[in-house]
Order: C-alpha cells, then structure tokens, then sequence
C-alpha cells in the first residue's frame, strides 16, 4: 500500500482566489491614488506671486489652479453670490471673485487656497482669479484663546 | 453641522470602532478556545 | 505550538501573564483620562475652537499606525535574518500590521471629519492624505497576501518581503508635509525644529492621547498575538486530523506527522 500523498490533505485551497483579488485590488487603488491623484497635485498650490507671473506670460490660459496666499486685511467685500477680496504673499496680490459662501473660518488675514482659474485676458497687475472653493490653510499652532499670541 | 457635531461624531465612531474591534478578538478567541486543549488555549485574561 | 519555538513567544509568556491584566486595567484607565481631557478639560483653539478636539484622536491613531507598521517591519526583518528566524515573528508582524490597518483607517476618517469644518474639504489631494491612504491600502493588501495558502515557510517569507517594502512609504507620509506644498499643516510636536506648537492644557490633551493609544496598541497587540498563535494551532491539528485520516483510508497505522 502506498502512503498518500501529504501534499494533496495539507494544502486546502478554499478561498485562494478571493485573497488574491483583494490583494490585487489594493494594488490598484494605490496606483490609482498615486498616478491618478498625486502626481497632478504633488504640488498643491501655487504662490499668487507664481500664479500672476503665470497668468502674466499666457494671459489667455484658463487652465484650473490652486492659489495660496492670506486675505489682504480689509479687502472682503461681501456679495449676493458670494464674496471678492484680495489675496497676498507679501510681495504680489490678485483679487479673488469667489462664488458661494465663504467658509467659516475665512476671515481677515485667514491663510486660503482658492481653486479656480484667472480671468481670460485679464492684463491688470493685480488679475482677477475666479474660485468656485476657498479652503483654510491653517499652521500647526495650537493654543487656548487666553494665551497671547505674540508671546 | 457644527464643530460639535464633527466632534461628537469622530469620537464616537472612534469608540464604536475600538469596541468592535475587541469584542471580535474577543469573540474569535472563545470560539477558538473551544476547539483546544486546554494546554493550547493561550492566556485567556482579558483584563 | 507555535509559540513555544522561541523568538518572541518565551519572553511574551512571562509578561503577557500578568502584563495584560495590568495593561488593560492602564488602556481602560488611560483612555478615561483622555475623553475627560480632550472633551472637557482642554480648552477650544484660539482659530479653530472645538474642532481641534478631532486632533486627539487623529494625531494618535497616525502615531499609532507608524508604531504597528514599524513593529510589523522590525518583526519581519527579525524573521527573514536567518539567526532570529521564527515562525512566531511572522505571526507577530500579521497581529501588529492588522492593528495598523485599523488606525491607519481610523486616521483618515477622523482627518476627513476634521479637515471638513477646518479646512471647509472632507479630503485634499495633497501628498500627506493621498500618502496616507496609499498606506492604508498597502497594508490591506499585505493582509491579503498573508491570507493567500501557501506553505507556512514561503507565505511567512513573501509576507516579510511585501511588509518591508510596504514600510517605505512611513517615512513617505511622515515627511510629506516637509517635502512638499500640502494643504495638510506641518508637524505640531516632531517637526523640523523639534519645537512643539501646541501649548497649554491643549498639548495635555494630545499627551494623554498618545499615551492612552499606545497603551490600547500594546493590549491589542498582545490580544491579536494570542488569537492567531490559537488560530494556527486549530488549523495545524485540522491538519494532522486530515493527514490521519487519509492514512486510515489507506489502511496504514498513524506515524507522525513530520513537521
């Protein structure tokens, strides 16, 4: 009489194919993630300073951008459909027509990135960038009200 | 929703999510035990 | 059993017989510090008001999933060095990325609940979230390889491999917020600086987070260990069964099973 062989009781293979699916769909979310998601926003905003200079050499280009900068203190106007104001970086400006409310924690000198694109044509030194999403882009500083921000 | 809501919400989901977490383990390791000697059966102090 | 056979298990044994008790008694303790520190004790953000209780959780689990991926990396590298090979290193790198996973995943819906009121986005394609769910589902994936049959020895060694080369997307997430423009904020605690920026009873809050977090990695850990050193026990004895049984059939007297 032969012996059986071990190999064939001792590997089951039930559920083999489901695993690999899964792995195999993990592997293409993170393809995805990685070709479809990161590799157009690896970086995230542009400065206004880069955003104008941009806007300046190819006035007519309205491809979708992030800009980043501070709400020019004093600048907010509010408006039926939305809200406009002056964004800086300290050294260039350009005035944002957003529409839609603001969000809540956009206030005076509040850090933002506001995606939308210039305005087609628009030659003026400071250009007008139309945004459609305003978000806050806030430092890792974390303090109670009470204790005095300059320190 | 207001912050509290967020707030509320993530904590919440959090704790329902360290529970269920704990109480599978907890669960796979009765079911488990049943099928060993007691020799086999690991530590079973949950706290 | 699998424990038995050195690494890890002899040196688990002793402390987990009483260490567990005494950590579950700390985790329970730690995490009733930290709702009453974070929920009530900790003072809203002078910016972002109550919403920065999001962070005590957030910033703990990230922490965490860095600790059990780092664990799971350390085990596999211990098991794939021939000198610390044990079965018992692979089991434990399986428990400590399974807890990983867990966290990783806890991190990012707790981001998408706070980035929603501060950020006024639930998700940014910025490199620190979008590198942080590449590592969720790298670690996912490694799950699934591991549940992939095979035998024992190759399935522990490709687990080991994948974990490793999974690890290299760590540093990826934590220095993201250095390495490129993110809508993500920067380290508030091991920032480049090494200066934190959280001050009052805020930073005790995120404190006792940590802590408490680590303490729940740490009894999880040890909880998952056990479960599937058991698991892999009942299925070594299906085994031998099956193997038994077939020799019955064959009409051959029981031998041992070579293992």
């Amino acid at each position: 009489m032969i012996d059986p062989p071990v190999v064939l009781v001792a590997r089951p293979k039930p559920k083999r194919m489901r695993y690999i699916v899964a792995g195999g769909l993990c592997a293409a979310a993170v393809l995805f993630l990685i070709v479809g998601g990161l590799s157009r926003n690896i970086v995230y905003f542009r400065t206004v300073s880069e955003g104008v200079t941009a806007h300046g050499k190819a006035p007519d280009d309205t491809g979708r951008l992030r800009l980043a900068g501070a709400v020019l203190t004093g600048s907010v106007e509010r408006r039926p459909d939305g809200v406009t104001f002056v964004v800086t970086d300290g050294t260039t400006r350009a005035r944002v027509l957003h529409h839609g409310d603001p969000p809540e924690l956009f206030k005076d000198g509040a850090p933002v990135v506001c995606e939308g694109h210039f305005v087609k044509g628009d030659r003026a030194a400071v250009p007008t960038f139309d945004s459609d999403r305003i978000m806050i882009k806030h430092g890792a500083e974390y303090r109670p009200p009470s204790v005095d921000a300059s320190k | 929703m207001t912050d509290a809501g967020y707030v509320i919400g993530g904590w919440t989901l959090t704790g329902v999510a360290i529970a269920g977490y704990v109480g599978r383990l907890w669960a796979r390791s009765r079911r488990a035990r049943r099928f060993l000697p007691p020799d086999e059966q690991g530590r079973s102090e949950w706290m | 059993m699998r424990v038995a056979t050195g690494g890890p298990g002899k040196a688990a044994e002793f402390w987990a017989r009483r260490g567990t008790i005494v950590l579950g008694g700390l985790t329970v303790a730690s995490l009733a510090v930290l709702v009453v520190l974070g929920l009530f004790v900790s003072d809203p953000d002078y910016q972002q008001g109550d919403a920065v209780r999001l962070m005590y959780l957030h910033v703990p689990a990230a922490w965490i999933a860095y600790l059990a991926y780092g664990v799971t990396s350390l085990a596999s590298a211990l098991y794939l060095w021939k000198r610390t090979r044990s079965p018992a290193w692979d089991t434990l790198a399986g428990a400590s990325a399974e807890i990983g996973v867990l966290f990783t995943g806890l991190t990012l819906v707790l981001g998408s609940l706070w980035g929603r009121p501060v950020w006024n986005v639930w998700w940014a394609w910025d490199a620190r979230v979008v590198s942080t769910a590449v590592l969720f589902f790298l670690y996912l994936g490694y799950l699934a390889l591991r549940r992939v049959p095979a035998d024992p020895a190759v399935r522990a060694r490709r687990s080991a491999i994948a974990a490793l080369a999974a690890f290299v997307d760590v540093p990826v997430v934590h220095f993201s917020v250095e390495w490129w423009r993110t809508l993500h904020q920067k380290g508030s605690v091991f920032n480049r600086e090494l200066n934190p920026t959280i001050q009052g009873n805020l930073a005790w809050a995120l404190l006792s987070g940590v802590f408490a977090f680590t303490c729940l990695y740490l009894y999880l850990l040890e909880r998952r260990y056990q479960l599937a050193v058991m698991e892999e026990a009942i299925e070594e004895r299906a085994l031998e069964a099956a193997i038994a049984e077939r020799r019955a059939e064959a009409d051959v007297p029981p031998v041992r099973v070579p293992s």
